[in-house]
């Protein structure tokens, strides 16, 4: 199995699971860089400060929302996911904008049990920003 | 003119009528008044005129935009007293009105749309003067809650001028009003709408009662940025209606935010 949707089948739950799954070239990027360098009139510098401050804040966003779910509070955790959001379209961090609106609307809507998955998607993608990150040269790597 | 998705177009019109409205019955109500001037009736109709205005940039409807700005001149000048309300000005206003409501219907021409542009152009050509801000450097409130975005925006204003930082709507209030009691008011806000304690509409609202209250009259006060991720006219004629001055959606393009922040003389 790859997932579930509870009954009755909410669509738009669905169209995020299908998008994820047959996402086709072109959509949601893990991390463009392009995008982000374009709107930041190429400058790499300032790239280079908004990702690393991004990748210092996500690990304590995402606590804040696995504490709003661990609370059962749907509210709470759309409000995080919003913020999460919002810092994820800032840096270019396209996939994790996608996860970071389903999470946002599944909060909304008081569909705690789609949180859970959602949030487990959430901290994957961001694993794999991460590396995208280290790829792009466009932040310094920290040697272990 | 772009041709408007027909949801769009159903939801922007369902939001216009209303402003339509009130800005036919406030100018008949000045028009009857004569030359005495109502302030609040003339800031209920640039409110109105203001908020059309905000929806049609947004959807790229040059025509309607071309024609609320210009209405939008009109009433300031006559809010600030530097041109009065003869019947002729006001029948021009009343034309204008006319157009927008046909363009905003779908119907209208961009001949006639120019006609009237061009003639309410030609009444204030000349008489509104560039306010005067001095050289000094340009104060900047920027209100935003999540920290990536905050950072990105206070390094790159930080450039361009003197820039705060408020992470909701109830500081960036506080923060407005004591630049206001000092006398050193903000030019330019850079305001998030979702944010905890106090949203942006409240805060955007609140700014322009404390601009009121000192006497400030709409449009010659700090600009103000709207920037969001909500991508829907309704959200953007409401922020307009708060009497906002743009609507930048998120991610920002900074390109586009220097654009506004040239067009309102803050950088040279």
């Amino acid at each position: 199995m790859n997932g579930y949707l509870t009954k009755p089948v909410d669509l738009a739950p669905m169209a995020e699971m299908l998008s994820r799954w047959l996402s086709a070239p072109g959509a949601a990027a893990t991390f463009n860089s392009e995008a982000l360098l374009g709107r930041l009139m190429g400058d790499r510098e300032l790239a280079g400060s908004v990702l690393q401050a991004f990748l210092e804040d996500v690990p304590s966003q995402l606590h804040k929302l696995r504490d709003r779910l661990d609370e059962r509070d749907p509210q709470g955790a759309r409000s995080h996911a919003h913020a999460l959001k919002g810092a994820a379209a800032t840096v270019g961090a396209e996939g994790l904008q996608a996860l970071a609106r389903a999470l946002e609307r599944a909060g909304g809507a008081g569909e705690l049990e789609q949180c859970g998955p959602l949030l487990a998607d959430v901290i994957q993608e961001f694993e794999r920003f991460q590396s995208a990150l280290q790829r792009s040269g466009l932040v310094e790597t920290k040697t272990p | 003119m772009i041709t408007l998705d027909e949801e769009l177009a159903v939801q922007y019109r369902a939001e216009c009528r209303e402003h339509l409205a009130s800005l036919e019955a406030e100018l008949l109500a000045i028009e009857k008044a004569g030359p005495a001037i109502d302030g609040d009736r003339i800031d209920r109709a640039f409110r109105a005129v203001h908020s059309i205005k905000g929806g049609a940039v947004f959807l790229e409807l040059t025509l309607i935009s071309a024609i609320a700005r210009q209405v939008e001149e009109v009433l300031t000048l006559l809010r600030s007293r530097k041109i009065t309300a003869t019947p002729e000005l006001i029948t021009l206003l009343l034309t204008a009105t006319d157009r927008l409501e046909e363009l905003i219907a779908g119907l209208g021409s961009p001949a006639a749309a120019n006609a009237i542009v061009t003639a309410l152009r030609q009444l204030c050509a000349g008489i509104r003067p560039i306010p005067v801000r001095g050289d000094r450097r340009p104060r900047i409130l920027l209100v935003e809650d999540d920290f990536t975005s905050r950072l990105l925006l206070q390094s790159f204003l930080a450039r361009y001028g003197e820039c705060h930082a408020a992470v909701n709507g109830r500081e960036a209030v506080n923060a407005f009003r004591a630049a206001l009691e000092q006398s050193r008011p903000y030019d330019l806000i850079c305001m998030d709408i979702m944010m905890p304690e106090m949203d942006g509409h409240q805060a955007v609202r609140e700014c322009r009662t404390l601009e009121k209250s000192r006497g400030v009259l709409p449009t010659y006060g700090a600009r103000i940025i709207m920037t969001t991720t909500v991508d829907d006219v309704r959200e953007v004629i409401l922020c307009f209606k708060e009497l906002c001055d743009e609507y930048l959606m998120k991610p920002i393009d900074l390109a586009k935010l220097l654009a506004f922040m040239k067009s309102y003389g803050l950088v040279a």
